[in-house]
């Protein structure tokens, strides 16, 4: 998991805000098309409607190596101001706007006075989801795998 | 493995204000970014090659002292590669705040690397301020400041005749600026080199390029005139409206 460690950020909340934001981005759409109606019965503005872009994914040989450009992907990214004046920002990969401007709706809620409340309804069920998810394709990987055995031949041994 | 979700401890929940970009007064840009952006760049564009004339911008709200016209056409031009120049009196954290957010521009406070400037009637007064911008050098000339002068309307000013490209004879124009503004303006056109100027107010745009030259009309003295000796001035009513109209360049030459 992509946690970043650092307690300057910790203890600013950022990195709280990460796990939650990082939560959305990976979450399925139909988990959050139930919350819909709940996330938008107060009024909300979009300071940046959702809008579909590129972004150049850049990696590393070996991850050391010079960067170079893998190629790029999507991104539909929005910014939504709730009635609190929070401001939830998102960013998910692929195309899907409504995703986009929903997980921003939650970013913001989780800003405001009903943090734990939000927390509760989506995140962990989210969450939830993501990792039995997760386990669900690692069992399937796992009964297809194949352990390559070789016997030794003493080559590495032998000066 | 669960991640940890700071879910029961309290201590540990992030407060709004903590968080960066919380409380900083963004606001929504263009309602419909793509259609409004071109249909101000369209806009910018006919009033500079038409010196004079005037255009509603109606896509842009008022942010903090910054009107409609000036932050609609800031939203159109504004980019990472043009660092904005925002006068002491316009200069607003929640204009910093959308202006970086909307269109990523860096904002600078050294005059002669900004690409834009925005004025209010006191900067565009300040004539130390104007000898600093860009006019840009002689192989790229193109690499000028242009300045956003905010008035607090385009009219009431002193009569002033512009000539140049765009203006088939001659335009008449009112704007509220006194003459330590367009002496400052003469002085750093020296073409292709020079200023080029959007003046704003409210909804409205208009543009002075560098082509354009200025002078003030005598029309006071005429209108003096007209009302003084009414007699003459039916006979010059009379006669065809391009030749009293040419009469004004040759009374101020």
């Amino acid at each position: 998991m992509d946690t970043n460690h650092d307690p300057a950020l910790a203890s600013s909340g950022l990195q709280a805000r990460q796990q939650w934001m990082y939560t959305l981005a990976h979450a399925d759409i139909a988990d959050l098309l139930p919350f819909e109606t709940q996330l938008k019965t107060e009024s909300y503005q979009l300071i940046r409607p959702p809008e579909i872009g590129m972004a150049m994914v850049r990696g590393r040989m070996g991850a050391t190596g010079e960067p170079f450009n893998l190629g790029e992907m999507t991104v539909t990214r929005c910014v939504v101001q709730t009635n609190e004046a929070c401001i939830g920002y998102s960013y998910i990969a692929g195309r899907d706007k409504k995703h986009a401007e929903l997980a921003a709706l939650v970013d913001a809620y989780l800003q405001g006075t009903r943090h734990r409340f939000w927390m509760c309804q989506i995140i962990e069920l989210l969450d939830a989801r993501r990792l039995s998810r997760q386990a669900g394709k690692a069992r399937q990987n796992a009964s297809t795998r194949v352990d390559f055995f070789t016997l030794v031949r003493g080559e590495d041994d032998v000066a | 493995m669960l991640p940890e979700v700071p879910t029961t401890k309290d201590s540990r929940l992030p407060s709004a204000a903590k968080l960066p970009f919380a409380g900083s007064g963004l606001e929504p840009g263009f309602p419909d970014p793509v259609r409004d952006a071109q249909q101000v760049f369209r806009a910018a564009l006919t009033v500079m090659s038409e010196p004079g004339k005037e255009r509603l911008l109606t896509a842009g709200r008022q942010i903090a002292g910054l009107h409609g016209a000036s932050y609609a056409l800031l939203l159109a031009l504004a980019d990472a590669d043009t660092p904005v120049w925002i006068s002491p009196r316009l200069d607003h954290p929640a204009l910093r705040a959308n202006l970086i957010f909307h269109c990523n521009c860096p904002i600078t406070a050294h005059r002669p690397e900004a690409a834009l400037a925005v004025l209010d009637g006191e900067a565009a007064h300040d004539t130390t301020s104007l000898r600093e911008f860009s006019v840009g050098d002689i192989r790229r000339p193109d690499r000028s400041c242009t300045l956003i002068v905010q008035l607090p309307r385009l009219t009431g000013g002193a009569p002033m005749l512009w000539r140049g490209p765009g203006i088939p004879l001659e335009h008449r124009v009112f704007l509220p600026l006194a003459e330590a503004f367009w002496q400052a303006r003469e002085k750093r056109n020296a073409f292709p080199l020079g200023l080029d100027i959007f003046f704003t107010a409210g909804e409205r745009l208009m543009g002075l390029p560098r082509t354009t030259h200025t002078q003030y009309s005598d029309e006071y003295a005429q209108v003096l005139r007209r009302i003084l000796h009414r007699e003459d001035d039916k006979t010059a009513h009379k006669a065809p409206r391009t030749e009293r109209r040419r009469k004004i360049p040759r009374e101020d030459a």
